[in-house]
């Protein structure tokens, strides 16, 4: 589960993109969660950005079931949009058949157990979700970075140097590898002041269209007024694990249905929803509005009660039947 | 199914009923682990072994005896009648970089006692000791003015004869900004040169 951004505190975390990162419970079952949320959950000093609201028991209703809730699909989050880097045109490529079919199980379910399902809310800066993220966390993965110079903070390289400059270089040279020297270099260049406005500032708006479109949705008098959003999590999935980043736009875009959430915010729990022919895991996602993860944990168990039966659940991974 | 298949929710209640104890538990745990962890990642991934593809990559870090100590402590308390907290004896794995307290990252110095000291390997940070700069190669602007010296860290005592500066005497000579002395310090700025002893310049300052 990612929860809303500041209700657990982000102390002790090695920070990557401030604005983005958010610690979360991952638990064998809903309830599992939800114990550890209740545990992890609630205002620490050593976190100015964690939330002073008070932390609601996520057990106690945990089984009252999910009657007369709204649940939307957005046909959004079926389908990846993704710009042609030449041209910048904008493409689609429709999500795997067995992705979007466990997604749709799963609503049947929900709407079997009393819930509305909402069909075409629209959500349509989804497709701006991955772009975004590339330039705010690299530009605040560059600010974060900077302190392991290996003199208040991180790697300090064991060999003899001969000043302040040439220890800092390598300090970072040695201590950092390829990823995080490519998102400070990214960071850096975007966030240059000849640079800003075209790809930070612009980042920063496309971060306001995508909160605006979870607050639309959510708006209780609006015309959704959902509950909860029901997507896919991932677009594919897991890759083999050889696999190079980059190999399909699938894969590029990976992240898609899950970055809307850390740029707004909102919280979100990401459940088991069956397996694809190879036998891997696919993902189904809540999102919810702010401070709702009480209603998320329970939609969750009330999808897992009613799912419980499934053949698929009873799978187990390679490494424990080769035992 | 083993005790490390089981839900939080159960393997709290039963450490709670008593019917299991929190060190149970975590050597369930760690079999587990034992039985299906391969070996640690890293950065450096050379050729990918047959193990490599049916074994699981999950621990950067095992921290078994504080484990063993909290489960001890948690079994403590059960006895004692006492409330361990919500999830107390359930064994929790932190995914992604966290700090963990108590642990120094290899690369730590303090991974180096004897091999390294941080202050005396780095003679930019010893004190009483010159520092080059990036000014050290001689430019025309030394020519006139001579190397800027540290005024903090020179002294009558340690400033030997030898090639003295020339210092014009209206000239201000600008020092990097590290080395300021007082309030000044880190800032670029100017200071007047004086020409007492402190601002000899000698060779064998600059070994």
């Amino acid at each position: 589960m990612k929860p809303t951004y500041g209700r657990v505190s982000r102390y002790g975390m090695i920070a990557f993109g401030s604005s983005l990162d958010c610690p979360g419970p991952i638990g064998r079952d809903v309830r599992d969660t939800a114990m550890m949320l209740q545990v992890i959950a609630g205002l620490d000093r050593q976190d100015s950005t964690a939330v002073k609201t008070l932390v609601p028991d996520y057990l106690q209703g945990l089984d009252e079931g999910i009657r007369g809730m709204r649940i939307g699909l957005s046909p959004d989050y079926f389908r990846i949009a993704f710009p042609d880097p030449e041209s910048g045109e904008y493409s689609e490529q429709g999500l795997p058949g067995e992705i979007s079919d466990a997604v749709h199980r799963a609503a049947h379910l929900l709407a079997q157990q009393g819930a509305e399902i909402v069909e075409d809310v629209p959500m349509p800066n989804t497709r701006y979700g991955i772009p975004a993220f590339f330039v705010i966390s690299r530009v605040e993965a560059a600010s974060n970075l900077h302190r392991f110079d290996g003199v208040k903070y991180g790697y300090r390289t064991p060999g003899t140097v001969d000043d302040l400059k040439q220890m800092y270089k390598k300090n970072r040279g040695e201590g950092f590898g390829l990823q995080p020297k490519l998102r400070i270099l990214m960071g850096m260049y975007v966030s240059a002041a000849q640079y800003s406005e075209q790809y930070y500032q612009r980042a920063l708006k496309l971060r306001a269209m995508i909160r605006r479109d979870f607050d639309q949705a959510f708006d209780q008098d609006g015309k959704y007024r959902l509950d909860a959003l029901l997507t896919p999590t991932t677009p594919t999935t897991a890759f083999p694990i050889e696999a190079v980043y980059g190999d399909s736009v699938l894969m590029q875009y990976a992240d898609q249905l899950t970055v809307p959430a850390n740029h707004a915010g909102v919280p979100g729990i990401s459940l088991p929803g069956g397996v694809d022919q190879e036998g891997l895991p696919i993902g189904i996602q809540l999102l919810g509005p702010d401070f709702s993860e009480a209603v998320l944990l329970r939609i969750g168990r009330a999808y897992e009660a009613a799912s419980a039966g499934e053949t698929w659940r009873r799978e187990q991974p390679a490494v424990l039947k080769s035992r | 199914m083993e005790l490390c298949d089981r839900t939080a929710y159960e393997i709290v209640s039963l450490i709670r009923q008593r019917k299991t104890s929190a060190e149970e538990v975590l050597e369930s745990v760690l079999e587990r682990i034992q039985a299906v962890e391969g070996r640690t990642g890293s950065l450096d991934v050379s050729q990918l072994t047959e193990e490599d593809r049916e074994r699981v990559h999950a621990y950067l870090t095992l921290t078994e005896e504080r484990a063993r100590k909290q489960a001890y402590e948690v079994d403590r308390k059960v006895a004692d009648g006492e409330d361990p907290g919500l999830l107390a004896g359930f064994p929790f794995q932190l995914r992604m970089s966290f700090v963990l307290k108590g642990r120094l990252p290899l690369q730590h110095p303090a991974c180096y006692p004897t091999l390294y000291h941080p202050i005396r390997q780095h003679r930019w940070l010893e004190w009483k000791q010159p520092v080059r700069s990036f000014w050290e190669k001689p430019t025309w602007m030394s020519l006139f003015l001579g190397h800027p010296v540290n005024p903090l860290l020179t002294s009558p005592a340690r400033a030997t004869p030898g090639i003295q500066a020339v210092f014009p005497a209206d000239l201000p000579v600008a020092v990097p900004p590290l080395w300021q002395p007082g309030k000044q310090s880190f800032r670029w700025g100017l200071i007047q040169p004086d020409l007492s002893a402190s601002r000899l310049h000698s060779a064998e300052l600059w070994e």
